[in-house]
């Protein structure tokens, strides 16, 4: 089990610098110069060519990719951001707070509120609970999560004045932006645990249990839910990925200077250690959370639990 | 004991009519009321798009300078937007662009997943291994993000806009087809044709395929929905296709600074990509119970 | 009803079940009536789709709600109506009094819970066991089925199929139950592990004094377990008699025909004998009797009226106009 875990440790760690390199590569390669777009079109050649070289800009490919990768990982410094000069990395450590806020809070809300509607929903299959549960959950999903939340601060803010519309302070900020990331994740959550319920449903073990004379609702709780629930782990996992793909989006509707709306700046900006700073952060989130499902899974599946236990 | 000429009356073999496939899962999918709400909704969505040269009332940059900001009237039935042009024109001219945004990438999207996946499923063994080793690391970095980064670094414009979105879409559509590649892997008829000499992709793509094909019509379709939600969002964010396209997404954008002033300008393109991608997930919910075997009578 | 002797210990009368599916009623049992006595064992046979299963699971009382619906009928176990018990009294019943082995082993397991964990549910739910008692008992019962103690605590997905089975039947026989359900319980499996399974179901049915319903489409297990056969068509009861009536004496069509299609051994074959057809499609029965299209024996009366099962001599009833008694 240990093996497995230091193994998968270690596959995380080549993701990200997999990643890293990636998005070095790419920015390497986008058309324009960004020393040129910092100067602005009245810059002389002599000027944009000395900003070149004080950003290292003019060394080859591989030396600067070294560079990044060696300064990044070895040295967490992710270099000074070319707008605003400060270290990217001390703006990242201040941003991430907020962002994790908004992140782990809509998790927690998928899971409740997806697993609670979702087994709602299918131990009351084809009843009015089911439709009207699933026909909720099909217009969460449809509509765009960053729509909904304008909505919000209209209904909210504008209309009814209970809640802010943009910045942060305290809880009152969040409540939003919260509830906005989490609602398409909460369909998708209800969706996909209703089927996983329903399919467990007819499953022969069901059957037997009953046979056996235990209740309904043990039935429920120690056949039908930990099989349902099997499938729903890498949901959740990617959920999460989509939370933190939204991120950059729902940070902007409420401008929350979070870590999304850092990148997106950086982005128009074309400040590249902000870009690579903010790209890489995200991108070890998101493998930290795949990580954490794969030894979920692990532990909790007894299939696979035995392919690394030394019973047998 | 009975002898071998039976003289039952016996019952005769009934006539198979032969439909085809396509018509037969077509009829099924409009069978559920849901799925024949989205089909019939998508379908006059699109409609409208296409002939928005001749639904629209007003082009969509004609400005109306006496009558910027205007809230829905019989002249604007959606209203207009701060330069005077009248959103409803501009939402049925943006359909044109949101919808063939979310259609090709989706598509194109499928389409590359599909032959990494099946290369990947039917190889099997280090080709197997090292293509999802490299979508683990695709995947790092989730949908948006990436279309994020491509469309920035790539550039405004339709067809580069197209691209980043699919890229988005890509380890997903791998991931899928390879689990079903699996599935079907171990059936015995790719056994068969391997006794008789196929080639190796003459298998794959004639034998194996074809029986995979229905979770990649069902994802292509919900993934449109998805692309256009994601066509959008680049818009509103200033990626994307430029102003003064009036895709869905940009007329977000656009009234997003009037938002507590003139609501109207942000509810009526967010309901249409709303709608739309409701349509579109209908009508995948009910594809994906026409297609499945399960539910075949 | 069928036998003039009394000690009678399951008696189902007129029992009568559909499906609904949409718009459609399947008819899956038209009015099936049977009894046993202590300790004895009936074999339902027939074809796929016949209703057997459907009529162990309704003495059980664990059918579908939706989309099954019992219309009728009364199950009498030692002379209490289990169609009229509350679900609270039927937990009692199941896994206590009457116990039900499935076709398909390798699904009828919880995959996430250990085999022992399965057994000792079953023993919890209707003794007053500590844990560690449980767990003792439920060792006892592995070992009785052929099983090693010390994997007690393996999960499903590391036994075989045959093995898969015999903890099926310990947790069948956990409580010592009267009367023992066995759907089909050696049909997913290899024939060599097919005759051990048999064969522990028959030792420990002797060991317990238990009654049991075999349900089967093989004539082979029914000969090797069965004291009596009710042959089944169409949810309905077409032959009823001992196992020397059944297989000896044959009366109804159907049954020749089942008879008629098993190759012999001893002789060269040049093709197998089908019975002509297929089974009726369960929404829309024939008229009459249910196998008279395909009958080789068809009479006029055959399409009309309801058909009844008749005594043909002690104890062997059949349910035809045109008895072709064998013999």
């Amino acid at each position: 089990m240990a093996k497995y875990i230091l193994r998968r440790l270690l596959w995380m760690i080549v993701i990200v610098l997999g990643t890293a390199f990636i998005i070095f590569t790419i920015l390497y390669f986008t058309p324009g110069d960004p020393a040129q777009a910092m100067l602005g079109g009245v810059a002389r050649p002599s000027e944009v060519a000395n900003l070149r070289h004080t950003l290292g800009l003019d060394r080859p490919y591989l030396v600067q990719l070294g560079d990044f990768l060696y300064k990044s990982f070895i040295k967490l410094d992710f270099g000074n951001s070319w707008v605003f000069g400060v270290p990217v990395f001390d703006e990242l450590m201040n941003r991430l707070p907020r962002t994790l806020i908004i992140g782990l809070s809509a998790m927690v809300l998928n899971l409740t509120f997806g697993l609670l509607l979702g087994i709602f929903a299918g131990t009351h299959e084809s009843k009015w609970q089911d439709s009207a549960t699933m026909g909720i959950a099909m217009v969460f999903i449809s509509a765009p999560d960053f729509w909904v939340a304008l909505m919000m601060i209209v209904l909210f803010a504008a209309k009814l004045g209970w809640l802010p519309a943009y910045g942060i302070g305290g809880p009152q900020y969040y409540i939003m932006p919260i509830i906005c990331a989490a609602l398409a994740g909460i369909a998708v959550n209800a969706r996909q645990t209703r089927s996983s319920i329903l399919e467990v449903f007819r499953e022969d073990y069901v059957t037997t249990a009953r046979s056996k004379g235990q209740a309904e609702s043990a039935v429920v709780r120690k056949h039908m839910l930990p099989n349902a629930l099997m499938p729903v782990i890498t949901i959740i996992g990617v959920g999460f990925a989509r939370i933190v793909a939204g991120a950059p989006v729902i940070e902007s509707v409420f401008s929350i200077p979070g870590v999304g709306l850092y990148m997106l700046n950086a982005v128009s900006a074309r400040d590249y250690p902000a870009i690579r700073g903010s790209v890489l952060f995200f991108a070890l989130f998101t493998t930290v959370v795949m990580l954490i499902v794969d030894l979920v899974y692990a532990f909790v599946d007894p299939r696979i639990k035995a392919q690394f236990s030394n019973r047998r | 004991m009975i002898t071998a000429e039976s003289t039952s009356t016996g019952i005769k073999p009934e006539k198979i009519e032969k439909t085809s496939l396509l018509l037969e899962t077509l009829q099924r999918m409009v069978k559920g009321p849901g799925a024949r709400v989205g089909t019939v909704l998508f379908a006059l969505i699109v409609l409208a798009s296409v002939f928005a040269p001749l639904i629209a009332p007003y082009g969509p940059n004609e400005m109306d300078l006496k009558n910027m900001y205007a809230t829905p009237s019989a002249s604007h039935l959606l209203g207009t937007d701060g330069l005077g042009r009248d959103l409803l024109s501009r939402l049925l001219y943006g359909g044109r662009y949101s919808l063939s945004l979310g259609l090709s990438a989706a598509v194109f999207g499928a389409f590359v997943g599909v032959i990494i996946g099946s290369i990947a499923g039917y190889f099997g063994g280090k080709t197997e291994t090292l293509i999802m080793r490299l979508m683990d690391i695709w995947s790092s970095l989730p949908g948006m993000l990436l279309c994020i980064l491509i469309s920035a670094a790539l550039g405004a414009g339709f067809f580069f806009t197209v691209l980043a979105l699919a890229v988005g879409a890509v380890p997903e559509a791998v991931r899928l087809i390879r689990a079903q590649i699996l599935k079907e892997r171990t059936k015995e008829y790719l056994e068969a044709a391997e006794a008789i000499n196929c080639s190796k992709f003459s298998i794959m793509f004639r034998h194996l395929l074809p029986n995979v094909v229905s979770p990649i019509l069902v994802m292509m379709t919900m993934g449109i929905g998805m692309t256009i939600t994601m066509a959008a969002a680049l818009s509103y964010i200033g990626l994307g296709v430029q102003p003064p396209t009036p895709e869905w997404g940009a007329l977000l954008a656009d009234g997003r600074s009037h938002i507590l002033t003139y609501p109207h300008l942000i509810m009526f393109p967010g309901l249409t990509i709303a709608i739309t991608v409701l349509a579109i997930n209908l009508m995948g919910d009910g594809l994906r119970d026409a297609l499945d075997p399960k539910l075949r009578s | 009803m069928m036998r003039n002797e009394n000690n009678v210990f399951l008696s189902v009368r007129d029992l009568n079940v559909v499906y609904t599916s949409g718009k459609k009623i399947v008819h899956a049992v038209n009015g099936v009536s049977f009894e046993m006595k202590k300790g004895e064992t009936l074999g339902l046979v027939g074809e796929t789709g016949a209703g057997k299963t459907t009529i162990a699971k309704s003495i059980l009382r664990i059918l579908p709600d939706p989309p099954a619906k019992v219309l009728g009928g009364e199950i009498l176990l030692d002379g209490t109506d289990l169609m009229k018990h509350s679900e609270k009294e039927m937990l009692k019943i199941r896994g206590e009094k009457i116990a039900m082995i499935f076709q398909d082993p390798m699904t009828a397991l919880n995959p996430l819970v250990t085999v022992g964990d399965q057994i000792i549910e079953g023993l919890k739910l209707h003794n007053d066991y500590g844990e560690a008692e449980a767990a003792q008992k439920a060792k006892e019962l592995l070992e009785m089925v052929g099983i090693h103690t010390e994997r007690f605590k393996e999960y499903p997905f590391e036994f075989s199929g045959g093995m898969k089975q015999r903890v099926v039947i310990a947790m069948a026989l956990a409580c010592e139950p009267e009367l023992l359900l066995a759907d089909e319980p050696t049909t997913a499996l290899d024939v060599t592990i097919q005759a051990q399974v048999l064969d522990l179901i028959n030792k420990l049915k002797v060991k317990y004094g238990t009654s049991m319903i075999l349900i089967t489409h093989n004539l082979g297990v029914v000969a090797q377990t069965c004291d009596y056969v009710a042959v089944i068509y169409a949810g309905k009861i077409i032959e009823y008699g001992s196992k020397k009536d059944i297989f000896v004496d044959y009366a109804h069509p159907y049954t020749h025909g089942l008879f008629a299609s098993l190759p012999s051994f001893s002789k060269d074959a040049p093709r197998l004998k089908p019975i002509a057809g297929s089974m009726p499609d369960p929404t829309r029965l024939p008229q009459g009797c249910a196998f008279h299209p395909r009958c080789p024996f068809v009479i006029e009366d055959c399409r009309n009226g309801e058909i009844l099962l008749k005594e043909i001599s002690q104890g062997h009833l059949c349910r035809c106009c045109n008895i072709q008694q064998k013999g």
